[in-house]
């Protein structure tokens, strides 16, 4: 039986394993795909909601799946603006480790 | 004609005037000058020699111009024309404008005064006419409202105003002939009749601050207005005063009065919620009003009086401002600067009178019978002509405030000051005409002039029975029932005299140094007459005195007239009391005046300063070696001359006190002030010092940081409701 709690359950794991590897990986395209990850655990959460909780208008039902559709737009784009960094910093670094790129520090 | 609405126009004129001549003429003179000195070279920097070229020229004999004072003096004034410095074309136009301006603003105030002296209407009578100007902002229930209003006092007033400032206006084209700021001199003349006549049109306080600030500026300009002129050399005994520093006091002493006016108004808005006179002036305002907060406002409001009218202590300003061009001097003397402090206190008598407490007026009457008798006694010893009228300005502005001050309306010191503009202003007029004659202001060097200047010998004449309270001119009129007033005053306080005191001895004192002033200038030994006219022997100068031009003479002789004979208009209180007194027809008026004992003593005072004055200056048959010859005299004379030390005593103050409280205050600003400053900079610094570590510019660590963060939050939250427990 599939219920709300096993949605949320899965999108809490994924979103820790997402987590971990934004927090831990030193490669940056590593991190992205762990956001990635995050991102699509969120995603299972508001999906997982939208089906638990039936609204009484169209717009009330679809409003978690929507939401859902626009995340994985948002991500398709943040996804190529962030590669598109990563590839500039290693064409004039010749490293993609995130330790070494702190230009911003103090 | 409804004149009395259209009051809106009196100083609207001068203002167009002031306008046209700063945005019109100027431009254009300057720009003809400009051109004429591209025409000749090496002519157009003149303008700034001019002064002493003239001074030069102006004594022929090098006896005179090597003495240092004397040629200072010319500079100052006198002998711009001497080398024929012609007035530009556009300059003349600007003060043709400012003339034209000034007779029209006068016939409209005439027109004023006629009106109210002739109307039937009663509402006219009682509240005058109000003209609402603009609202300037609205506050809740409070309407600060830029508003006029023309009563009886105000028409007095304006005609006064305009009457005066329109003969000075005349008399500047002839005595600031070929000056290179003869533009700004006929528009900063503009600007101070334009700020006296909001001042006395004023409804409420703001509109009369107004006014009072900006004749406070304006003084400040005409005073100063030789500002390039060379400062005194040391060693001279004239004591003229350095025009930019006279102009600086000028301004500064009055704001020092103007600080106690300002919490006056202050006191009084917070305890009525008005601003405005007529609410002011009505008793119903005053029926929750605590008596003492009301007497401590009025007196605060006095030292607005004070500063700006120069009474006792603040009157230094006064003789200093003699460094500004003569005709200024008469404006400020006679119409507008200090006839200020004295209109502010008149138009809230009912407030002094009825409304504060006792108090409030001995203040003033005290002030004012203390300044009469002390810039009396400094005014026997001036050399300098100019200083003579100063301190007798400050005594008959002492006479004005003991007249309020004992009167049952404000009748008495008000028609002081009516009278009292038009002696004042003939007799600066006259001493004018006189210093642009000879170059200088030193009676010493001066002496038989009637042979010479016979018009202006005449009318200061005139002016100076006026002052001294001689039988049927005005000053006599004006004065002598102030000090019966003062003695009345006196027997209902229980036997109090001292302010019927102090005016006895100064009417005397007065008709003393004025006809000195008079024998030294236009008369003396080996004069016609016994000495009143003049003869050539008399003169002990030695520049040849030339007689003054139409434009100089005639405002002497217009203003002779109202010199002598303003003090007939008999029923002046029951005009400006609103009927509230009787009318006196004019043969009562008269027959009063001397069938009175205490008249009599004061003409006989008057008549025995003139004796005085006569036997010792007229025929100097008594030398005045008599009174310095021995010590005490000698001390007396020392400390006539000497001012009182009042000025060394305000220079002590300011160096030691002044400056000390500077010093004082200094510190605190370099260790308080700025440690707070500089505090608050370090603070912040150790700060960013201190943190800036966490910025370590590793993203992970930032993210961490995020999500450990809300990861807290979270968890307090879950505590905070109560789904986890410890």
């Amino acid at each position: 039986m599939v219920t709300l709690n096993s949605f949320l359950v899965l999108g809490a794991i994924l979103f820790c394993i997402g987590l971990f590897g934004a927090l831990s990986k030193r490669n940056a395209v590593a991190i992205l795909m762990s956001i990635e990850i995050m991102l699509n655990a969120v995603n299972i959460t508001l999906v997982g909601y939208s089906s638990a909780f039936m609204g009484h208008t169209h717009g009330e039902r679809l409003t978690g799946q929507i939401f859902a559709i626009f995340i994985i737009t948002v991500a398709a784009a943040e996804a190529a603006v962030a590669l598109a960094m990563i590839i500039a910093i290693y064409r004039r670094r010749s490293t993609i480790d995130i330790g070494e790129i702190n230009l911003m520090r103090w | 004609m409804d004149f009395v609405s259209y009051a809106w126009v009196i100083p609207a004129l001068p203002l167009a005037a002031m306008i046209l001549i700063f945005f019109g003429t100027r431009p254009l003179e300057m720009l003809a000058r400009r051109r004429a000195s591209g025409e000749t070279a090496g002519a157009g920097h003149s303008a700034g020699h001019d002064h002493d070229a003239s001074a030069t020229d102006a004594h022929a004999s090098p006896a005179v111009s090597a003495q240092g004072e004397d040629t200072h003096g010319a500079s100052h004034s006198g002998g711009h024309s001497e080398n024929g410095g012609a007035t530009p074309f556009w300059a003349m136009a600007g003060s043709v404008i400012g003339v034209v301006a000034m007779v029209l603003a006068f016939f409209v105030a005439v027109g004023v005064l006629v009106e109210f002296l002739t109307t039937k209407d009663n509402n006219l009578i009682q509240h005058g006419q109000y003209i609402f100007l603009f609202d300037w902002f609205r506050f809740g229930n409070l309407d600060y409202t830029i508003a006029f209003r023309v009563d009886q006092l105000t028409a007095v007033m304006l005609v006064v105003v305009t009457g005066v400032s329109m003969l000075v206006h005349l008399y500047s084209i002839g005595y600031m002939e070929g000056d290179p700021g003869y533009s700004r001199f006929f528009i900063e003349l503009a600007l101070f009749t334009v700020a006296m006549l909001i001042l006395v049109l004023g409804a409420n306080f703001l509109v009369l601050f107004i006014g009072w600030e900006l004749v406070g500026l304006s003084s400040y300009l005409l005073v100063g207005f030789w500002f390039d002129a060379a400062p005194e050399p040391p060693g001279s005994d004239l004591d003229l005063p350095y025009p930019p520093a006279a102009a600086l006091k000028a301004f500064l002493t009055t704001r020092l009065g103007d600080f106690g006016f300002m919490i006056g108004i202050l006191i009084l808005f917070f305890s009525t919620g008005t601003f405005d006179f007529g609410a002011l002036n009505s008793a119903a305002t005053y029926t929750h009003v605590n008596q003492v907060a009301l007497t401590a406002a009025m007196i605060l409001v006095f030292c607005g009086a004070v500063g700006k009218s120069a009474q006792f202590p603040l009157h230094v300003w006064l003789p200093d401002a003699m460094a500004g061009p003569t005709p200024v001097s008469a404006l400020i003397h006679a119409a507008t600067m200090v006839a200020a402090g004295v209109y502010l206190v008149a138009r809230l008598f009912p407030l002094y009178h009825f409304a504060a407490g006792p108090q409030s007026l001995e203040v003033v009457g005290y002030v004012g019978g203390f300044t009469a008798l002390f810039a009396a006694t400094i005014a026997l010893v001036q050399n300098d002509i100019k200083k003579v009228l100063a301190y007798s300005t400050i005594s008959q502005l002492g006479y004005m405030f003991v007249g309020l001050a004992v009167g049952p309306n404000n009748a008495l010191g008000i028609f002081h000051l009516f009278t009292h503009a038009f002696f004042k202003a003939l007799l600066f007029l006259g001493s004018g005409a006189v210093i642009h004659a000879l170059g200088t202001q030193d009676m010493r060097k001066m002496g038989g002039l009637a042979r010479y200047i016979p018009i202006t010998a005449a009318t200061f004449l005139v002016a100076t029975l006026s002052i001294s309270g001689f039988p049927f001119f005005a000053g006599f009129f004006s004065k002598d029932p102030i000090i019966g007033q003062a003695f009345d005053y006196g027997t209902t306080h229980g036997g109090n005299y001292t302010l019927y005191g102090l005016t006895i001895v100064t009417a005397f004192l007065t008709a003393f140094y004025m006809f000195r002033a008079y024998f030294l200038t236009f008369g003396g030994r080996y004069g016609q007459i016994a000495g009143f006219w003049g003869a050539e022997r008399a003169y002990r100068g030695e520049a040849h005195p030339h007689p003054p031009s139409w434009v100089m003479w005639l405002p002497l002789v217009i203003l002779a007239f109202p010199a002598a004979l303003a003090g007939y208009w008999s029923s002046f209180a029951n005009f400006l009391t609103k009927g509230a007194t009787p009318a006196v027809n004019i043969s009562d008026y008269i027959n009063s005046a001397f069938s009175d004992k205490l008249t009599l003593i004061g003409i006989v005072v008057a008549l025995a300063g003139i004796a005085l004055a006569w036997l010792m200056y007229g025929v100097q048959a008594l030398p005045a070696k008599v009174f310095t010859g021995n010590p005490i005299g000698k001390g007396i004379h020392a400390l006539l001359m000497h001012k009182y030390y009042m000025d060394d005593l305000y220079r002590l103050i300011i160096k030691y006190v002044v400056l000390g409280l500077a010093h004082l205050t200094v510190l605190f600003d370099r260790y308080i002030i700025d440690g707070i400053v500089n505090g608050s900079g370090m603070a912040v610094r150790g700060l960013g010092a201190a943190t800036r570590r966490t910025e370590s510019g590793n993203t992970q660590g930032y993210g961490a940081a995020i999500f450990g963060g809300a990861l807290i939050i979270l968890l307090l939250l879950f505590f905070a409701v109560g789904v986890l427990k410890l």
